[in-house]
């Protein structure tokens, strides 16, 4: 077969693919050594009369997509009872978002404020004093979860 | 020759999901779950890992008593519709196991029993264990033994980019030496295991075989087509009995049985018979 110009490249996919045998070409070839080596792995025998009837109904599979669609679409809209930062209330996919990049914060995890710097203070065992008494009055926080969402924690465990 | 066909586009297909998983997004869609096995760290991750979102709201349950709502519902619709279908040709991590499986044609047979402990991962690592140490107080974050933290999918798609940032800034490997560990005997494992993760371990793929037996895809024997010829079972290797029954947890859906002709791909419809076709007389 004589084949000129732009026909080539045609032939040469239309060989790849297998629409186009060519007598004496790849297709003729033994095959390699390796796929001579491949044996089936031996198998018991088959009773096709022993086989399970595995019916398949529309409806079941049917509800259950319609119970999915129907309750994450619920999920989308849901607004959960976590607090974000700002004060807000966090939607499911902010809470999501936030396991991802470490933005969950748990009220037990909020450290102390820092104890006052004593340099250059008159009386530093009456400030010092304050400041254990204002620890000690201090009211836990009235969250217990909250969602920080300019986290950005790559990885967070 | 449908089989052979649906075995040659596999990788295709699996090559192509691999732009929604590892799609530069950017990571403006962390707030939704997928539906693969695909850790949320990983720099380049579309959505968010179901699993992670599930051990996370677990640990959260006793201290807000939030539910995943859309979590639920996504994975009721994609179970429902596809069953495990999406762990045979969407997976990104199941593809990985497939190219690291290519290495060594020699294969250790593993018992097909072992799909089980793909439950009690679910049950005890993703559900109990985060609930019962955030009923403690712990945060899932801070948890020392959590899915995440065992988890060869994050090793491999977060902890080595951000490890090897790091080695390659200075500060050392920041892996710890378990999930070193981990990531390594995963690698090793899925080489001469046919993917090790998704038979052994896979909470995700355990939860997705639950929906085969009514999900609106399935496979349908046809006894008129079989000549008994055990090509089926062969072809599988995940370890399902594919001659007594294809729809099982076990299955993820790959297809490769259906290259025999008798088991066919098929999709339950309401004005059909979908049932299997009766032998003949």
């Amino acid at each position: 077969m004589e084949v000129w110009g732009d026909l080539v490249a045609l032939l040469v996919f239309k060989t790849s693919v297998g629409l186009n045998k060519v007598p004496g070409g790849f297709d003729s070839h033994p095959p390699p050594p390796f796929f001579k080596a491949m044996k089936r792995v031996p198998q018991p025998p088959v009773n096709p009369a022993a086989r399970a009837l595995e019916r398949h109904d529309f409806w079941p599979g049917f509800v259950v997509v319609l119970a999915g669609v129907i309750v994450a679409f619920y999920g989308a809209r849901h607004l959960t009872n976590v607090d974000t930062t700002d004060g807000n209330t966090a939607w499911e996919t902010q809470l999501i978002k936030a396991f991802s990049s470490g933005g969950v914060q748990y009220a037990s995890e909020q450290a102390p404020p820092p104890p006052p710097n004593l340099e250059g203070v008159a009386n530093p065992d009456e400030a010092l004093a304050r400041w254990a008494k204002e620890q000690a009055d201090r009211q836990p926080p009235a969250w217990k979860i909250r969602v920080d969402l300019g986290a950005q924690a790559a990885c967070p465990t | 020759m449908l089989g052979r066909k649906l075995s040659r586009l596999r990788p295709w297909v699996q090559t192509g999901f691999l732009a929604v998983w590892l799609a530069p997004l950017g990571r403006w869609l962390h707030g939704i779950p997928g539906c693969v096995f695909h850790c949320y760290s990983c720099p380049l991750s579309s959505f968010a890992c179901p699993i992670g979102v599930m051990a996370n709201y677990a640990a959260l349950l006793p201290v807000v008593g939030e539910i995943p709502y859309l979590l639920i519902g996504l994975l009721l619709l994609v179970g429902a519709t596809t069953g495990s279908l999406i762990c045979g040709w969407a997976c990104p991590f199941g593809f990985l196991q497939n190219l690291l499986g290519k290495i060594s044609p020699r294969k250790i047979t593993l018992p097909s029993w072992i799909g089980y402990f793909r439950y009690v991962v679910l049950v005890g690592l993703v559900l109990l264990l985060p609930a019962i140490l955030g009923y403690k107080g712990i945060p899932f974050d801070e948890q020392a033994v959590s899915i995440c933290r065992l988890c060869p999918a994050g090793a491999l798609e977060a902890g080595l980019p951000y490890s090897v940032q790091a080695l390659m800034a200075g500060n050392g490997w920041m892996m710890s030496g378990l999930k070193t560990g981990i990531l390594v005997a995963f690698i090793a494992g899925a080489i001469f295991i046919h993917r090790p993760w998704c038979r052994i371990f896979c909470p995700l793929g355990g939860l997705l075989a639950l929906f085969n037996r009514f999900s609106l895809f399935h496979l349908r024997f046809n006894p008129k087509e079989c000549i008994e010829c055990n090509l089926c079972r062969s072809r599988c290797s995940m370890g399902v009995k594919v001659d007594q029954a294809v729809n099982v947890t076990g299955c993820i859906r790959c297809l490769e049985c259906t290259t025999c002709g008798a088991i066919e791909p098929a999709f339950a419809l309401p004005t059909r018979n979908a049932g299997p076709p009766k032998p003949a007389a």
